[in-house]
């Protein structure tokens, strides 16, 4: 039972620090939005938009943690770093797509560039999870 | 493959889910107790899969793996598949909460065909059951994007192109994975 609750504890504390980034290009307007889990925007926190090392803008999300970067040049891949602040940051590629002028709102790709040590946090917590919930489930069986 | 929070509606997404909680209950009471160890180390196959990235041009794809689970699971790949993707999606933003039903649909389903595949005895099987299912889950995003809006037309056409290559990979490293098992067994 304490092992089911620290995997909780655990689970808990990684989750509560991921920094969600999302974005929309449209009408020559790239909208980032940025949320903490449970929906909770990112307000104030710094938006940086750079290009092949080359940074363009630098920004602030508002209350709702939005922020909009107005382009007209045509970019192969934009990178989008958020930081937050104590430590929470979070940084996306963004691809651009061959599209039609009046373009249409893209699906973004959740590609992060996080601390190797909690990437590897995280691998094992969720391969324990894995095994943790089929296990339980085995026990639930056994005892049916 | 996975498709992130905040870009379907809300009408797939609760179809969707419902649809993959009766499957997901139903699975819970079938499952056999003896197969139990069998679909977690394929689940946690599965999972650490796609981490397991080959770049592609500008972007990168990540592998799925779900003709081999379904291969060797049969309809149990559904359990093992969508357990991952909640992980995935808690801790590494791959897909999301609300969309663990149609990310579900979208990727174990079409496992089902690697085990109908495998059963088969012809001799292109191996590669086939890795390719077959990844093809299908590809048309099968395609169109749930398309079904989502006008707006998503063009991308749906840039998904499916860009996940073909993924569809031969799969089905290579499948062809070499399925050999070797044979080989090991006699």
């Amino acid at each position: 039972m304490k092992f089911i609750i620290l995997f909780f504890i655990l689970q808990n504390i990684i989750f509560g620090h991921k920094l969600n980034i999302f974005l929309e290009d449209f009408n020559h307007t790239l909208k980032v939005q940025s949320y903490f889990q449970k929906s909770s925007p990112c307000q104030d926190c710094d938006v940086i938009v750079s290009s092949n090392g080359q940074t363009l803008a630098s920004l602030k999300t508002d209350a709702n943690g939005k922020a909009a970067f107005a382009h007209q040049d045509k970019f192969e891949i934009l990178n989008v770093k958020i930081i937050a602040g104590a430590g929470h940051q979070n940084e996306i590629s963004y691809t651009f797509n061959n599209i039609k002028e009046d373009t249409n709102a893209s699906i973004s790709s959740m590609s992060t560039d996080e601390n190797p040590i909690h990437l590897w946090m995280k691998i094992a917590i969720s391969l324990a999870g894995i095994g943790l919930f089929f296990y339980i489930l085995k026990r639930f069986k056994t005892s049916e | 493959m996975h498709i992130a929070e905040g870009v379907l509606s809300s009408e797939i997404l609760i179809i969707s889910d419902a649809i993959v909680l009766a499957l997901i209950v139903y699975l819970f009471k079938k499952v056999e107790i003896e197969n139990i160890g069998k679909i977690s180390a394929f689940s946690a196959l599965f999972f650490v899969a796609s981490f397991i990235h080959i770049p592609i041009g500008p972007t990168s794809i990540h592998l799925i793996l779900s003709g081999i689970v379904g291969a060797f699971l049969g309809i149990d790949a559904i359990l093992a598949i969508f357990i991952a993707l909640i992980f995935q999606g808690f801790l590494f933003g791959y897909g999301g909460i609300t969309t663990i039903g149609i990310n579900t649909i979208i990727v174990a389903t079409p496992a089902l065909l690697g085990y109908f595949i495998y059963t088969k005895k012809f001799s292109t099987k191996d590669f086939l059951v890795g390719a077959i299912p990844i093809l299908v889950s590809v048309m099968l995003l395609a169109l749930v994007l398309m079904i989502n809006g006008e707006g998503f037309a063009t991308i749906s056409k840039l998904v499916f192109l860009a996940n073909i290559p993924l569809v031969i990979i799969e089905g290579i490293i499948a062809f070499f994975a399925l050999k070797f098992l044979k080989k090991v067994k006699m």
